[in-house]
């Protein structure tokens, strides 16, 4: 394993209109790991996921994607130099995210979703593009699915194309924003599965989620996240077993006070 | 004087012949203003506001002023300013502008439809700005506005009859001659105005072919 990591988050710092989203977030992703980011809602997990395709720009610390500077980097004599659309362009293949609601262009076919960014961006010939876009919708177990327009798909077939769409582009790191959330509860099993390929394919991932018991059965490290900072990270084992930090440790149990809600509500009768 | 069937269709073949003219000044008329509108919806997006300033004093003048006066002023006032312009070159260049202002404004409506996510996917997966106008936003505008754009293309198909006042030689001109000469004005007005309505009825049914083409494609 190499010592750069995929991702290094450093010092990384957001601000709304006055209000600090991130405040000095540090943060290592290596090669194959898989990290849940937890928290609170409003805690800032989106927004890092935002920073880490420079969708949003932090106005602070610096991203380091597979050892390259992404949005600016720190030169020699200390003089921070801002880098311009088109190199940040260069790099955003780099990082997949999958978002939430999965944004699936509406007007082109499944395939054709995977296949335009490799063109457009990658330069790839129409040929390569098509078999590398239907190879991955078919590990994906959409093979049956290529030449539909998203309407006509689930939600879990629309977050796949999603999947695919980014891994097309030879990621070093796929981003998910709550890959749960928009689809029905009983399809988590579903995205569980569909990762854990990932991870089989040596895929290095930071997955946003607010589901305790979806992090735990995927990640390898949690990192748990409140009021714009990571409070605590380590392996996953621990952090859920023995949590040292007090928000941590309250979070934890209003969660799993909350599961027990749901269930109980969800099957009266039991 | 009554109305004679014989004698109307007998002028068909001219005014026919005539409407080619219009047909083709459309034709140049819709690709122009396609084309400005988009360019113009691209640059207004932009929300560069000295800009946008200067492009709504032009709009609204566009809007709030009969068309016939603008055909007037490409044709008279613009030779004042050194631009001298052939009468088909002043009518097509006064249609085009008042059209792409209405095309853009379409355009801008639909803009406001078309999901910001996916342009944030867009960016996120490296595409330059450019590659997301031609390949994720314009294809999606489009097919959204094709009932408006059908709307605006009967608009300028029948705009370009207000050319005959700059002596462009259209459907309604020639029914006007021939009406000078033959004190017929009935069966030539009848005739022009069929000439139109055909026209219209083509773009309007090809329109809703082309709708119903593009539903399956829509989210």
């Amino acid at each position: 394993m190499s010592a750069v990591p995929v991702l290094r988050v450093s010092n990384l710092t957001k601000r709304f209109h006055g209000v600090t989203t991130l405040d000095q977030v540090y943060l290592d992703v290596h090669a194959g790991q898989i990290v849940a980011l937890i928290g609170p809602s409003g805690c800032g997990k989106s927004t890092l996921l935002r920073c880490l395709t420079w969708l949003e720009q932090p106005d602070d610390g610096f991203i380091e994607v597979a050892g390259k500077p992404l949005g600016r980097e720190l030169m020699p004599g200390g003089v921070v130099r801002r880098h311009s659309r088109r190199q940040i362009d260069a790099l955003r293949p780099q990082v997949g995210i999958v978002f939430q609601q999965f944004h699936l262009w509406p007007h082109m076919t499944a395939l054709e979703n995977v296949v335009r960014p490799q063109t457009v961006v990658l330069g790839r010939s129409r040929d390569e593009a098509t078999r590398r876009g239907a190879e991955l919708l078919m590990r994906l177990g959409l093979a049956d699915r290529m030449d539909r327009h998203p309407h006509a798909l689930s939600g879990g077939q629309k977050q796949r194309v999603a999947i695919a769409r980014a891994l097309a582009m030879d990621p070093a790191l796929m981003l998910f924003d709550e890959p749960t959330s928009a689809l029905d509860p009983e399809l988590v099993g579903e995205v569980l599965a569909v990762l854990r390929t990932l991870a089989d394919i040596g895929m290095t991932m930071l997955v946003v989620t607010h589901e305790i018991g979806f992090a735990a059965s995927l990640a390898d490290r949690i990192a748990f996240m409140d009021r714009g900072r990571i409070l605590e990270e380590g392996p996953a084992r621990d952090i859920l077993a023995a949590p040292k930090e007090p928000r941590l440790q309250s979070f934890l149990d209003l969660v799993r006070t909350d599961h027990r809600i749901v269930r109980t509500t969800a099957n009266p009768t039991e | 004087m009554g109305f004679k069937l014989d004698y109307l269709l007998s002028i068909l073949p001219r005014l026919i012949s005539a409407a080619a003219v219009n047909l083709r000044l459309a034709v140049i008329i819709m690709l122009l203003a396609l084309v400005l509108g988009t360019a113009l919806t691209i640059v207004r997006s932009r929300k560069i506001a000295a800009v946008n300033a200067c492009i709504a004093v032009v709009i609204s003048f566009v809007r709030g002023t009969p068309l016939l006066i603008q055909i007037f002023i490409a044709y008279y006032v613009l030779p004042a300013v050194g631009l001298d312009l052939s009468p088909e070159v002043a009518g097509v260049s006064a249609i085009a502008f008042n059209s792409m202002v209405f095309v853009s404004e379409s355009m801008r409506g639909g803009l406001a439809t078309i999901d910001a996510g996916q342009i944030e996917a867009s960016t996120a997966l490296g595409l330059p700005p450019h590659a997301i106008w031609l390949k994720v936003v314009l294809p999606q505008l489009f097919r959204r506005i094709v009932p408006v754009l059908i709307n605006e293309a009967t608009i300028v198909v029948k705009g370009t009859a207000l050319l005959s006042v700059i002596t462009v030689v259209d459907v309604l001109r020639t029914s006007q001659q021939i009406a000078s000469s033959s004190y017929r004005p009935f069966e030539t007005m009848i005739g022009s105005a069929l000439v139109f309505l055909v026209i219209n009825l083509a773009i309007s049914l090809s329109g809703r072919l082309a709708e119903r083409r593009f539903a399956a494609a829509r989210a």
